[in-house]
């Protein structure tokens, strides 16, 4: 069991750790029986992931969407920025790499093999953007418009299977809902040829999760004299970032790839200060195989 | 270390804030919004 808990096992941990949570968020199969969707006081759960909380099966609330509810109600979002930044100091983005549900479909579906491309960099700064005008600003002075017109995550999740299961909700559709369903499937397209793009470029929990890497208890730990800079960590990396350039990079979900892949052990990931045992002079051990 | 010690700090405010959420019915009323269908989140508002 001990050799499980291994740096060469994250990826393998990860997967385990997205599948359960998913599980354990999404767990409302009774609705395969009775096409509803689950009410009750698990909903007072919010957690710092994207998840829709009209989706059938989840049993927890979505965080934005909670956000946007206490902004549209003139009130301050006490209870969800205590959740989100109490996990945030603790475990920075951690959670976008190991629970978020919607993180994993956008794993799976970049294993589709196809031509992949690389997303510009100064597209990451757009969920900075959309977190300041569409929800913080939006919501303050008009109405929700992120969940509105735009959220994928509500479309996919809750947006087709409430449509397909209660017909009266078919004649209400507008022009809201199909710009809603092609955002879904740009993004759905894009999932399959770059590495997770809506977390990269749009998502809000992203943006607010992101600053805490720069502080949290959980960090990335690069030791400058086993780095080679041969840039493996980007090549592997879900969110294509250089680790070795930037340790607690903003963007970093702290899913473990490079740690296990690095092939000098240059990058670790723990809860220790590993900093002072990164002035230790080691030499290099990487012997140029990848 | 300095870090070590933001983080601490960071992480006992938010608690704080979080039981003041707790306080003022934030969670019951997440519950509330929760057990609701969202037309927005659907598309349909």
């Amino acid at each position: 069991m001990k050799k499980f808990f291994k740096a060469k096992n994250f990826p393998v941990m990860r997967r385990w750790s997205q599948i359960f949570s998913f599980f354990l968020i999404d767990g409302y199969w009774r609705v395969i029986k009775n096409p509803t969707f689950y009410q009750g006081p698990l909903k007072g759960i919010t957690l710092p992931v994207m998840n829709c909380y009209s989706c059938p099966l989840s049993y927890t609330s979505c965080p934005i969407g909670l956000l946007q509810h206490f902004l549209e109600l003139r009130l301050i979002p006490y209870y969800v920025l205590g959740v989100v930044s109490s996990i945030g100091a603790i475990f920075g983005r951690a959670t976008c790499g190991w629970i978020c549900p919607f993180g994993l479909l956008q794993d799976l579906a970049y294993k589709i093999p196809t031509r992949k491309f690389r997303i510009p960099h100064f597209l990451y700064y757009m969920k900075y953007v959309f977190l300041l005008i569409t929800i913080i600003l939006a919501t303050w002075l008009v109405s929700p418009v992120f969940c509105k017109y735009f959220c994928p995550v509500g479309t996919f999740e809750a947006g087709i299977p409430q449509i397909l299961w209660t017909p009266e909700y078919k004649q209400l559709l507008t022009w809201i809902f199909w710009t809603k369903l092609s955002v879904m499937f740009l993004f759905l397209g894009l999932f399959i040829f770059t590495k997770r793009p809506f977390c990269t470029t749009s998502c809000p929990m992203g943006a607010i999760l992101g600053p805490f890497n720069k502080i949290s208890l959980l960090q990335m730990n690069v030791n400058e004299y086993k780095c080679v800079e041969c840039d493996l960590c980007r090549t592997v990396c879900p969110m294509d970032i250089s680790i070795w350039k930037n340790p607690t990079d903003m963007d970093c979900i702290r899913c473990g790839k490079c740690v296990a892949a690095c092939p000098t052990g240059a990058i670790t990931m723990s809860f220790k200060n590993v900093k002072a045992e990164n002035k230790v002079d080691t030499k290099p051990i990487f012997d140029g195989k990848i | 270390m300095k870090k070590r010690i933001i983080a601490l700090i960071l992480l006992v405010i938010s608690v704080v804030i979080l039981l003041i959420g707790a306080k003022y019915g934030q969670i019951a009323e997440s519950a509330n919004k929760g057990n609701l269908i969202c037309l927005d989140c659907i598309g349909i508002a």
